[in-house]
């Protein structure tokens, strides 16, 4: 069984409901896809997202390669969620696959102990490469900056890149150019009945939710059963 | 033999279960750190490592006294031989008490084939020198010394070598794990899958490493004495 397209997991969705119609249909297109990217977001967190590689090109952070001995980059990404691995390297076409004489992997610290070592270089020993990051988000009024991040490494070295591998926030799907889910085939299926289980009550049909709820997978069922739980009545403990 | 300090890094954090690169407890300022010290603490335990250095410095035709060569980097361990290179002889190590108590009564520097110095340190840690009876001819001079090594922290962490025997580099790897782990509580200990008893054991296997390491460097550099433990 492949991953559900868009198209397929509306079908599943309105089907569970007894709504799939095209004359009066009780939900606007519009609607659907809302419901559909609610469902998505919570089978997505649940599913623990995906690894995305990048170099340490002008793309990713700025200034490519470093020119001072600072250690202040600029983000250019805007869709980060976490960082996962980051390495300083030579070579501007790495993604961390170079082998160990050319990327070297930093560890991620506080940005608080970098700033420390920075006012204390004398105390600390002297490397030739970095060896700790942190980044924080930045703060902006400007729209196209939004999610940027400002990384900070330690020591600061003139002439590396950063290529990192990390995990993107979530996209939504679109209808148009965004219509497979990223999560697994089960998990595609869970968004379907997902959506269903809220649009349910709207179309009056609540009487519907206890069966269409059954056909959510077993993981995802727990998974969020623990969720509501803790949520609702602050036991983490199932 | 030399080993990267990076290496040892490398080995005290998989021992520490410290290996993973997104949930680090230490850091790597505070190992290497903590290698660069231990380091020094077992230099300090160790018998010193020894150099020869041909014409080190040369007493001055008509003077007694000297100053022994200096470093940035290296500092005088204990043991200090010189020798003549005009005669091929030793002169003996004594006491400046002794070397003043025969300089007693002559205003001025007796000039002879010196047979007889002594050392001082001074604020600086530089060494001064004198020898009896003072030189008649310029002295060149051979000097066997032992020295503390260098600070590792003298030079970039990322290619300095650590220079120990293999014995010492185990009792160095389990020294640094056990104090860092000392400092961890019962529960961050348990969080990193480490049972709390390994802490000990570390610290004493090292003790009894450097302690065998000591024996073996004794062995090489005496003539068949027997070595006696003293707890």
């Amino acid at each position: 069984m492949a991953v559900l397209t868009y198209t397929e997991i509306t079908d599943l969705a309105l089907d569970a409901l007894q709504a799939n119609t095209a004359t009066n249909p009780p939900f606007t297109a519009a609607e659907i896809l809302r419901d559909v990217n609610d469902a998505y977001r919570m089978v997505w967190e649940i599913s623990g997202g995906s690894i995305k590689s990048v170099t340490g090109a002008a793309t990713t952070w700025l200034p490519a390669p470093t020119t001072t001995t600072d250690g202040r980059l600029a983000g250019v990404l805007t869709d980060v969620g976490e960082i996962l691995h980051l390495w300083a390297s030579t070579d501007a076409t790495s993604i961390g696959d170079k082998g160990a004489a050319v990327d070297f992997e930093l560890d991620r610290r506080e940005l608080s102990e970098i700033q420390w070592n920075r006012s204390n270089a004398a105390a600390v020993g002297s490397y030739a490469k970095p060896k700790i990051y942190a980044v924080t988000r930045k703060d902006t009024q400007t729209e196209a900056d939004i999610n940027k991040l400002r990384l900070d490494v330690w020591p600061g070295v003139a002439g590396l890149y950063f290529p990192m591998e990390y995990v993107p926030q979530f996209t939504p799907l679109n209808s148009t150019t965004i219509v497979t889910p990223l999560v697994n085939d089960l998990e595609s299926s869970d968004i379907a009945y997902l959506a269903a289980l809220a649009m349910a009550p709207r179309i009056g049909r609540a009487e519907l939710a206890p069966a269409i709820g059954m056909k959510v997978s077993e993981k995802t069922q727990k998974s969020l059963e623990r969720r509501f739980s803790a949520l609702l009545e602050g036991k983490q403990d199932r | 033999m030399a080993t990267l300090l990076s290496t040892i890094r490398g080995r005290i954090r998989v021992m520490v279960n410290d290996d993973d690169s997104r949930r680090t407890s230490f850091g790597v300022v505070k190992i290497d750190e903590a290698i660069c010290r231990n380091f020094m603490t077992i230099a300090g335990k160790l018998p010193g490592v020894h150099a020869e250095v041909a014409s080190a410095f040369t007493i001055a035709a008509g003077g007694d006294t000297f100053a022994l060569p200096t470093t940035t980097t290296a500092q005088y361990k204990g043991e200090v031989r010189i020798r003549l290179r005009n005669y091929g002889i030793f002169p003996q190590k004594r006491t400046v008490d002794e070397l003043d108590a025969i300089r007693y009564g002559n205003p001025s520097a007796v000039l002879g084939i010196p047979s007889i110095f002594a050392l001082w340190e001074e604020a600086d840690q530089t060494l001064q020198g004198r020898v009896w009876p003072g030189c008649r001819i310029a002295e060149a001079c051979d000097l066997f010394k032992s020295v503390v090594p260098a600070d590792l922290r003298d030079t970039d962490l990322d290619t300095v070598t650590v220079s120990l025997s293999r014995i010492g580099e185990t009792a160095l790897e389990l020294k640094t794990a056990s104090e860092l782990l000392l400092g961890l509580s019962d529960d961050a200990l348990k969080l990193r899958d480490i049972n709390p008893n390994v802490v000990k054991k570390w610290a004493t296997e090292a003790d009894e490493l450097l302690y065998k390491e000591e024996a073996r460097i004794h062995d090489l550099e005496t003539a068949g004495y027997t070595q006696r433990r003293v707890p």
